[in-house]
C-alpha cells in the first residue's frame, strides 16, 4: 500500500487500479463458478441418490410381484392338496421317495399343472426350473434329476421357511431365485416353492426401471462386484471389482468423480438399504451422469462471464486510453509547462485541445503564464533600469559587465570600458534646479545610448557618472567613439530652458582589457583612472589609460 | 494496451485450444441407396447418421468424434459394391455396416478377405453368417421370426396359406412354417412369388378357404396381398412379418386385423424408443420405422462397446467375441460368446386403425 502512494506516476495508479479492479472481477468471479459447482454438484447428487432410491424400489415392486406370482401357483388347490396329503400321510411321501418313478408321475403331474397355473397367471412362461419341496424339504416337483432330493442345504431353503419368502441370487448364476413358503389353510408350513427368474426376464425390469433416467448411465453390481445390468453392453456376472466406479462402494463414499471415456462423470452409489426385500441380494446402483451436462448451465454461464469480463477488459482499456489522453495526457504536460514557467521561462504555453475543466485549466494557465511573463519584464525591467535616465542602473551595469568580462577571460576578444562623467554638473543643479539637472542627465544619456551599438553595455553607474563596455572593440575603435561622443555631447544644445539652452561636456576615460588583467574592478578602476586624468586636464575631453 | 493485447492472446489461446479435435473414428456403410431397396438404405443411413450425431454431442467415443463414409450402391450391383468398399478403406474404417441381404452378401466377401468387422442390417438371408468369422447380424432370422408368428393363432390351424416372397428370407419362413406345422395337424400350402410379380388376387382365390395366411415379401408386396385378401372377402386369420409394421402398410386400411411379430418400437409405452422417435420425427419430418431403429441401435452398440476401450479392430473384436447384453431401443438384445447373430425381440401384435396393438 506505502508503495502504491510512493509512486510518482498517475498512470502508473491508474494501471495498478484497473488491473486490481480486473483481477477482483475474475476472482469473485471464479469464487461464484466454484461455490455454484460445488453446490450443483451435491445437488445432482443428492438428486441421482433419490432417482436412484425409486428405481432402487421400483426393482423390488418387480421382484416382489414375481414373487406374488410364485406364491399365487403355490396357493392353487392342486399344489395345496397334494402337499397336504404328503403332509397328512406321510407313507405316501416316503413310499414316493423311494419309489422314485411314482413320484416322477407325480412330478409329471405338478409340473404340467404349475406350468398351466403359470400360463394363467402371467400370461407367458416366466419361471424356470420351478421347484416344489414338502415340509421335509424332499423335491415333488423339478427336473428329473433332481428329485427326491432334498432341498434342505440349499441357501434358499431354510431362509424361506423362516421368512415365508426370499429373493437371493440364484445359485448357479441362472438369474434370481425366488422362493415362497406354502401355508395350508390352517396356516400350517405344508412346502416351499422355489423358482428361478431367468436373466432375460431380470434384464427386461431392470431395463424397464432404468428406462425411467436415460440420459444417465446405469451399473447394477452386487457387493460381490459383478455385474447385474449395465445401460452400455454388458455380461452378466462380469467382474466390475476393479472398476473405478466400484471403489465408491469399497471406500465407504457416496458420490465420486470418475474419468470414463475421455469425459469426467459424476458417481453416485444407492443401495439397497430401504428395500426390504433386496436385502439378501445385497445390490448396488451406481448412476452416473456426464458431469458437462450436469454442469451445463454453470459452463453456459462461464461463457457468458467470460464475455462480460471481456466487455469489461476492453471498457476499461478504452477507459483507461481515453482518461490517459484527456486527463493524464494534459495534465503531464501541464506539470511540465508549470515546471519551466517555474524555471523563468514564461514562454510556455499549452495548445487548447478541449472545451472541459481540462481545457478551461490550460487555457487559465496561458493566461497565467502571459501575466507572468508581462509582470517579470516589468519587474526586471524596473530592476534593472535607472528610472531618471532609462539605461541599465549600475547594479544591472555590473552584472551584465561581469558576464562579458567572463567571456573575455575565455576567449580574449577586444574589450573596452569607457567612464563617462558630465563635466560641472553640480552647476547646472545650483543654477537651473534639479529639475532641469535632472533632464540633462536624461538628454545627454540618451545621446550616448543613440550612439551605441546593441551589443554595448551602458549604464549609470553614479550620479552624473556613466560608464560604457564595448565589446568586440579595439583600442581605436573605442578611441574614436569617445571623442566623436565627447565632441557630439560639447556641440549638441540639449534642451530650452526658458527659452535658453544649455551646453555640457564630458569627460571619457577609456581603458582596455588586458589578458594578465584578473578582475574586472581593476578593469574598471583603470577607466576611472583615465577619467580621473582628463578630469585633471581641464575635462571635455577623452583621455586613456596609459601603463606607467 | 499491452493488458488488452495479452488477455486477447491469452482468450484466443484458448478458444484455439478449445477447438482443438481429435482423430475421427471411421465406420464404413455400403447401403443400398440406389435401386428397388434404396428406401431401406435410406432409412437406415438416416437412423444410423442421428446416432451418431447424438454420440458426437455427447463428446464422441472416448473423446473422439464418429465420421460416418457412406457409399451408395446398388442392391445386385456386384462390381459398384467392390468398388463402394474399397473406397472406404482409404479412411482405414473400423467397422463395415451394409443393409439388406442381398448387399450384405456381397460386402461379407470383401471383408472376410479383410478380416474386417461386418455388421449386416436388415440382412435375413440365412447363409448370411455361417461359415463367416467377423459377419455379424443385427436382424431377426426366420428361425426367430417364425415362433412369434405361430404365436399369434388362437390354436393350430388345420389349413395354412405361406405367400411368400422367392427369395432366401421367404424360402426360410416357409421353411421352419413346414417344421413347425407338420402335415398330420395341418395343411399348408406355400405360394412363392417372385419380386416382379402383381396378381395378387389369383393368390388371393387359393387361400379363400384355408383357416390363416402367412404372407411374406417387401412392404409392396404386403399391401397389395393384404388389398387382394380384402377384395376377396377373407374371412381367416391373416399374419406376416416385421415388414408389415412399416408405417407404409399399417397405413393402408386393408391391413386392418393382419397379426404381425412387431419389435417393442412400435409400442408407445416403451420409453426407450421416446426419445429416438421424436428427434427422428422432428429432422426428418417422416415416422421412423424399425429400418431406421436398426440403423439407430447399432450404433449406440457400436459405442457402447468401445466405451473406454482401446480404439481398434482387435478390441472391437474382442468385445464381441466375449458377447454382450445390451438395453437398446429394441429393448434387450444379446449375442452370445462367439456367435454371429443378434436378434431384437419380437411380440405379438394385431394391426389396428393404422396403429400396431400389441398383444
Amino acid at each position: 500500500m506505502k508503495a502504491f502512494f510512493r509512486l510518482t506516476r498517475i498512470q502508473s495508479k491508474l494501471i495498478i487500479l484497473l488491473i486490481l479492479a480486473m483481477l477482483s472481477f475474475a476472482a469473485t468471479f471464479i469464487y461464484v463458478l466454484n461455490a455454484s459447482i460445488g453446490t450443483l454438484k451435491q445437488e445432482k447428487s443428492k438428486e441421482i441418490l433419490a432417482a436412484g432410491s425409486i428405481m432402487m424400489t421400483q426393482i423390488e415392486q418387480r421382484l416382489i410381484n414375481h414373487t406374488d406370482r410364485l406364491a399365487s401357483i403355490g396357493k392353487r388347490q392342486v399344489i395345496i392338496d397334494t402337499l397336504h396329503g404328503l403332509h397328512n400321510d406321510p407313507d405316501v411321501a416316503q413310499d414316493a421317495i423311494e419309489n422314485h418313478s411314482d413320484f416322477s408321475v407325480l412330478n409329471q403331474r405338478l409340473q404340467r399343472e404349475i406350468r398351466i397355473i403359470e400360463q394363467a397367471i402371467a400370461g407367458i412362461q416366466i419361471f424356470q426350473n420351478i421347484i416344489l419341496t414338502d415340509r421335509q424339504g424332499h423335491i415333488v416337483a423339478a427336473a428329473e434329476h433332481r428329485l427326491g432330493k432334498s432341498a434342505k442345504l440349499n441357501d434358499w431353503w431354510l431362509p424361506t421357511v423362516e421368512n415365508s419368502r426370499l429373493i437371493t441370487e440364484s445359485e448357479d448364476g441362472s438369474g434370481i431365485s425366488l422362493s415362497v413358503r406354502i401355508n395350508d389353510a390352517q396356516g400350517s408350513f405344508i412346502g416351499i416353492i422355489q423358482a428361478i427368474l431367468p436373466t432375460h426376464w431380470l434384464t427386461r425390469d431392470l431395463a424397464a426401471t432404468f428406462q425411467l433416467r436415460p440420459s444417465s448411465e446405469v451399473r447394477l453390481t452386487n457387493a460381490k462386484g459383478r455385474l447385474i445390468y449395465s445401460s452400455r453392453p454388458y455380461r452378466y456376472l462380469e467382474d466390475a471389482e476393479s472398476e473405478t466406479y466400484f471403489q465408491l462402494f469399497l471406500n465407504g463414499d457416496s458420490q465420486m468423480l470418475v474419468e470414463e471415456g475421455g469425459k469426467k462423470k459424476l458417481y453416485v452409489l444407492s443401495d439397497n438399504f430401504h428395500t426390504a426385500q433386496l436385502n439378501d441380494l445385497q445390490w448396488l446402483l451406481f448412476i452416473a451422469d456426464d458431469l458437462d451436462l450436469i454442469l451445463k448451465d454453470i459452463y453456459r454461464l462461464m461463457r457468458q462471464m467470460l464475455y462480460v469480463f471481456l466487455i469489461f477488459s476492453i471498457g476499461f482499456a478504452i477507459l483507461a486510453i481515453v482518461v490517459n489522453r484527456t486527463i493524464l495526457r494534459p495534465i503531464l504536460e501541464l506539470r511540465k509547462k508549470v515546471a519551466e514557467v517555474a524555471d523563468g521561462d514564461f514562454d510556455q504555453k499549452l495548445e487548447l485541445r478541449n472545451k472541459d475543466e481540462i481545457g478551461d485549466l490550460a487555457a487559465a494557465f496561458n493566461r497565467m503564464a502571459e501575466r507572468l511573463k508581462t509582470t517579470y519584464k516589468k519587474l526586471e525591467y524596473e530592476a534593472n533600469t535607472d528610472d531618471l535616465t532609462g539605461v541599465a542602473n549600475r547594479r544591472h551595469f555590473f552584472k551584465l559587465a561581469e558576464r562579458q568580462w567572463n567571456n573575455y577571460q575565455r576567449y580574449k576578444r577586444p574589450l573596452s570600458m569607457l567612464m563617462l562623467d558630465i563635466d560641472h554638473f553640480k552647476r547646472i543643479n545650483d543654477k537651473y534646479g534639479h529639475e532641469t539637472g535632472d533632464t540633462v542627465l536624461r538628454e545627454a544619456a540618451q545621446l550616448i545610448q543613440r550612439n551605441c551599438r546593441s551589443t554595448d553595455i551602458f549604464g549609470r553607474i553614479g550620479g552624473e557618472e556613466f560608464a560604457l563596455l564595448m565589446v568586440e572593440t579595439d583600442r581605436d575603435a573605442s578611441r574614436q567613439f569617445a571623442v566623436r561622443v565627447c565632441k557630439q555631447l560639447a556641440d549638441t544644445e540639449l534642451m530650452v530652458i526658458q527659452d535658453k539652452k544649455i551646453n555640457i561636456t564630458i569627460s571619457i576615460g577609456v581603458a582596455h582589457a588586458k589578458p594578465q588583467e584578473d578582475s574586472l574592478d581593476a578593469f574598471i578602476s583603470r577607466a576611472d583612472d583615465a577619467l580621473y586624468l582628463a578630469k585633471k586636464r581641464g575635462r571635455n575631453q577623452v583621455r586613456e589609460f596609459i601603463e606607467a | 494496451m499491452q493488458l488488452l493485447k495479452m488477455t486477447l492472446g491469452f482468450v484466443f489461446g484458448l478458444l484455439l485450444i478449445s477447438c482443438g479435435q481429435s482423430d475421427p473414428i471411421y465406420i464404413g456403410a455400403v447401403l443400398p441407396l440406389k435401386g428397388p431397396a434404396k428406401f431401406v438404405g435410406e432409412e437406415v443411413r438416416d437412423g444410423m447418421q442421428l446416432a451418431v450425431d447424438e454420440v458426437n454431442q455427447k463428446g464422441g467415443i472416448n473423446g473422439r468424434p464418429l465420421v460416418m463414409l457412406y457409399s451408395e450402391v446398388a442392391s445386385q450391383d456386384q462390381d459398384g459394391i467392390k468398388a463402394a468398399y474399397d473406397s472406404l478403406l482409404e479412411k482405414d474404417p473400423l467397422l463395415i455396416i451394409s443393409a439388406t441381404s442381398s448387399v450384405s452378401l456381397m460386402v461379407k466377401n470383401h471383408t472376410e478377405k479383410a478380416n474386417m468387422p461386418l455388421f449386416a442390417l436388415v440382412a435375413t438371408a440365412p447363409d448370411l453368417t455361417i461359415n463367416t468369422q467377423r459377419v455379424y447380424r443385427y436382424w431377426p432370422t426366420a428361425e426367430s421370426e417364425v415362433p412369434q408368428l405361430a404365436g399369434v393363432f388362437p390354436s393350430t390351424p388345420r389349413t395354412l396359406g405361406i405367400i411368400y416372397l422367392d427369395d432366401g428370407y421367404g424360402q426360410a419362413v416357409y421353411g421352419n412354417m413346414v417344421s413347425r406345422y407338420p402335415a398330420a395337424t395341418t395343411e399348408l400350402v406355400g405360394i412363392p412369388f417372385d419380386i416382379a410379380f402383381k396378381d395378387f388376387e389369383k393368390i388371393a382365390q387359393q387361400v379363400k378357404e384355408m383357416e390363416a395366411v402367412v404372407a411374406v415379401g417387401f412392404d409392396s408386396h404386403l399391401r397389395k396381398i393384404f388389398k387382394a385378401l380384402k377384395q376377396i372377402d377373407y374371412k381367416g386369420t391373416v399374419v406376416s412379418t416385421t415388414t408389415a409394421t412399416l408405417p407404409s402398410v399399417t397405413g393402408i386400411t386393408e391391413s386392418d386385423g393382419v397379426y404381425v411379430a412387431s419389435p417393442a418400437i412400435y409400442n408407445n409405452n416403451f420409453l426407450f424408443i421416446e426419445k429416438f422417435r421424436k428427434e427422428y420425427n422432428s429432422r426428418y419430418n417422416k415416422p421412423f420405422n424399425h429400418y431406421a431403429a436398426n440403423g439407430y441401435d447399432l450404433i449406440g452398440l457400436i459405442a457402447g462397446l468401445l466405451h473406454d476401450q482401446e480404439i481398434s479392430v482387435a478390441s472391437l473384436q474382442q468385445q464381441i467375441d466375449r458377447g454382450f447384453i445390451y438395453s437398446g431401443v429394441f429393448g434387450n438384445i444379446n449375442l452370445d460368446a462367439n456367435s454371429f447373430d443378434i436378434d431384437f425381440p419380437l411380440y405379438p401384435a394385431k394391426i389396428e386403425d393404422g396403429r400396431i396393438v400389441f398383444l
